[in-house]
């Protein structure tokens, strides 16, 4: 089972060993270089610096750097979280470039402005595209283009023309001043800037972060409960970071000494460890729920899941209530759903992902699920599982289903057969062999008659042959009526079963109101041979009995009711004999069920019911409801 | 295979024999030609030719066959019953009554074996169950 194409395991297992291997090295040599850009971050602020926050400054400097690498190699040892994490330590290489403004080099401090810059976009994206690394949708790549196109054309490009970059800047401490920009190329700076590009970019710059803070705001509200989790952090800190970046624009300009830039120049420096923090948090959040919702959906689905269930069961558990299961019928060459109805091909819509179930190497379903759970291995794993384990389950019920069907449909054909060959030899018999005796027995009374006046000897010789006749006659009828009753074939159910209780060594009542006078000719059999063991059965073991009453009647089912007046017995201890199997068998064949309520002193009554509206046919490919099965129900309580 | 070609005589008691099978119409022929008294009038393969040729003969007594294909001598001797009550129905049959529970759901039908067929019998049922009392 997988949810993968098949590939040989052999080459699965080599490809893996050296994916993960190469994977590990890599990994490796990010963390010692992170380490080390972390803690040459921090060592840079720090040396030279006379405030009194030197080690605060340099704390959180080694943080802008070392939280997003961190937390990115976390993120990236989990499949679902891979390209963000490779995203976020990313973020944290460039934040490295920033560390540059804390140089005394004009030209370094410039880098580290101009780091300071692109790193913006990159944030954005990495804002916009948590947890998967994928962004979602037009509007979200609009909004890291726009925020890319904003940095590289109003911001970058002004290096060439501004003799110093902005300042107050969280990038930058600057003890003991700013140094000029190195890179301006102009002899002055053009007004153009200062009245025009700055207000501008900064305008646009708010729209656009705010644009991001609606936007993820807007993605939580309408996300799955996983979602929501995974992403609440994160927006709280975006937010946080937006504020500062509105507060320390605004405070730059109309108080450029006050509280308020000092404030927001922390927070801002202090927004992206924090930003690493909430992704942090976001990915543990994501890892209980899974791990949560693995734990609570196998005690839902038990050993034998219907596929209802098994949808049900994962869409709660993974709350996510548009999650559906399709199944691939490959005899029928369509999917089905759950109760087995033709569906569309499955298709994944916006934030929907299509995951394929193999079983060896065969399609055997798909699941649409919420997107983020793509790659969330748990997720598929258990879905693929419930998925294989239904299908398995209703193609094995299925097909011991359609045997089931075939052994049925043959029971009543042999059934059927014998009870044909009987009423032909029957027929045989009557037509044949009964009337040549009875012709024969005519003439010798004929003959006697004739002879009565003239030889009176010779005409008793040939009644007493006549009586000879008869008695051949008798045991002729007698093998007849064993073989098959007469006014079964001739008269129907109900005459024949009075025949019978003519013929009973028990008082016997046949009651039957309500009874059409024929059935097909399979149910009057069955019922019939069914009636005449429970009498005989009652006429021999009922201890006691006096009377015995034949109860017929017909309510869409025709149920008949043999009841005795005898000893009863204990049903949990009796065997049933070969007399009640046989019956079970007769019954079987023609879709009905038998009960047996007995108990000692109560006497007994044999139950049994044969469906009369048409039966539908041999079982196909069904799916979930089982469809009208004989029942072979054993004796009643 | 209704014999009306017998015309209406005087000379005995019409009998008119109904039943499926050949052989046995023959037998009874021979009985009633047999039998001082009685007069077959005609035969009849079916149900439905019985109570053609009952409408057509009139005859007095019809012996009928139990079992016919189609419709039965049972409910040939129950239409009798009600259209020629004046008519004496006797039911013959290879079975015995238990045979044929609802031929005793007919009141004042006689049931005979076939076997038992003979001049004796129709005199007999002519006797006891005929409208000479």
């Amino acid at each position: 089972m997988s949810a993968t194409p098949h590939k040989s395991l052999l080459d699965q297992d080599a490809a893996a060993r050296s994916r993960i291997a190469r994977e590990g090295l890599a990994e490796g040599a990010v963390t010692v270089v992170g380490a080390a850009l972390c803690a040459l971050a921090a060592t840079i602020t720090i040396a030279g610096n006379e405030s009194e926050y030197a080690w605060l400054e340099g704390i959180a400097r080694g943080l802008l750097v070392g939280g997003p690498i961190a937390v990115g190699l976390y993120a990236r040892r989990r499949p679902p979280f891979a390209r963000f994490g490779a995203l976020l330590i990313g973020v944290g290489f460039i934040a490295f470039g920033t560390t540059l403004a804390e140089a005394s080099s004009p030209e370094l401090y410039a880098l580290g402005r101009l780091a300071g810059w692109t790193i913006e976009p990159l944030i954005v994206y990495a804002v916009l595209a948590f947890p998967t690394g994928r962004l979602q949708g037009r509007i979200d790549h609009g909004l890291v283009w726009a925020t890319l196109v904003l940095a590289l054309t109003l911001y970058v490009p002004t290096a060439l023309f501004v003799e110093r970059f902005p300042e107050p800047v969280h990038w930058s401490l600057c003890h003991g001043g700013c140094p000029d920009n190195p890179f301006m190329v102009t002899g002055t700076e053009p007004a153009l800037i200062e009245d025009l590009v700055r207000p501008a970019r900064e305008i646009l710059i708010i729209v656009l972060f705010a644009a991001v803070a609606v936007r993820l705001t807007r993605r939580l509200l309408g996300a799955t409960r996983l979602l929501r989790r995974t992403l609440a952090p994160v927006l709280v800190v975006a937010i946080f970071r937006f504020m500062a970046f509105v507060i320390l624009l605004l405070a730059r300009v109309a108080a450029p000494d006050s509280e308020a830039v000092r404030v927001s120049l922390w927070s801002l420096s202090l927004s992206i460890p924090l930003l690493a923090g909430a992704f942090l948090e976001g990915l543990m959040a994501w890892r209980l729920f899974i791990a949560d919702a693995v734990e609570h959906v196998a005690p839902r689905l038990t050993a034998h899941p219907q596929p209802g269930d098994v949808r049900a069961g994962l869409a709660d558990a993974f709350d996510d209530p548009q999650l559906d299961i399709a199944y691939w019928l490959e005899e029928r060459r369509e999917w089905v759903d759950g109760n087995g109805a033709t569906v569309a091909v499955p298709r994944p819509g916006p934030g929907r992902w299509l995951t394929e179930v193999h079983d060896e190497g065969r399609l055997v379903a798909g699941i649409v699920h919420d997107e983020a759970l793509r790659d969330e291995h748990a997720f598929i794993d258990a879905a693929t599982t419930y998925a294989v384990m239904t299908f398995d389950n209703h193609r094995l019920s299925t097909e011991a289903a359609a045997l089931l069907g075939e052994v049925q449909e043959s029971r009543a054909r042999i059934q059927a057969t014998a009870d044909d060959e009987r009423r032909r030899i029957e027929r045989n018999l009557h037509d044949g062999a009964q009337q040549r005796l009875v012709a024969l027995r005519i003439k010798l009374e004929l003959a006697a008659e004739r002879l009565d006046a003239t030889d009176a000897a010779n005409a008793a010789l040939l009644r007493q042959l006549g009586s000879e006749i008869d008695g051949a006659l008798d045991e002729v009828r007698s093998l007849a009526r064993g073989i098959y009753p007469s006014p079964l074939s001739d008269r129907g159910l109900a005459e024949a079963l009075r025949s019978a209780a003519l013929q009973a060594a028990l008082p016997t009542t046949v009651l039957a109101t309500g009874v059409r006078k024929r059935y097909p000719r399979e149910i009057e059999s069955a019922a019939y041979f069914c009636c005449l063991e429970a009498l005989q059965n009652a006429v021999k073991h009922a201890r006691g009995a006096t009377a015995v009453v034949i109860e017929l009647t017909d309510n869409s089912l025709l149920r008949f009711e043999v009841r005795d007046d005898g000893a009863g017995f204990d049903t949990d201890a009796a065997e049933p004999g070969v007399g009640l199997v046989s019956i079970r068998d007769r019954l079987a064949a023609v879709h009905g069920d038998l009960s047996i309520v007995s108990a000692p002193g109560r006497g007994t009554r044999i139950v049994g019911r044969i469906p009369l509206a048409p039966h539908s046919g041999g079982p196909g490919l069904e799916f979930g409801s089982a469809g009208a099965r004989p029942r072979l129900s054993g004796p009643a309580p | 295979m209704g014999h009306g070609s017998h015309p209406p005589t005087t000379c005995g008691v019409r009998v008119l024999t109904v039943d499926d099978q050949e052989l046995f119409r023959g037998v009874a022929r021979d009985v009633i030609d047999a039998t001082p008294g009685f007069e077959a009038v005609g035969e009849a393969a079916s149900g439905e030719e019985a109570l053609e040729a009952v409408a057509r003969l009139s005859p007095e007594l019809v012996l009928l066959d139990v079992r016919m294909p189609g419709m039965d001598g049972i409910e040939v001797a129950r239409q009798l019953g009600a259209t020629h009550a004046a008519t004496l129905v006797v039911l013959i049959s290879n079975e015995e009554g238990i045979d044929v529970p609802s031929a005793a759901q007919l009141d004042a039908v006689p049931l005979v074996r076939k076997q038992d067929f003979g001049p004796r019998l129709l005199r007999r049922l002519w006797q006891e169950h005929g409208p000479v009392a």
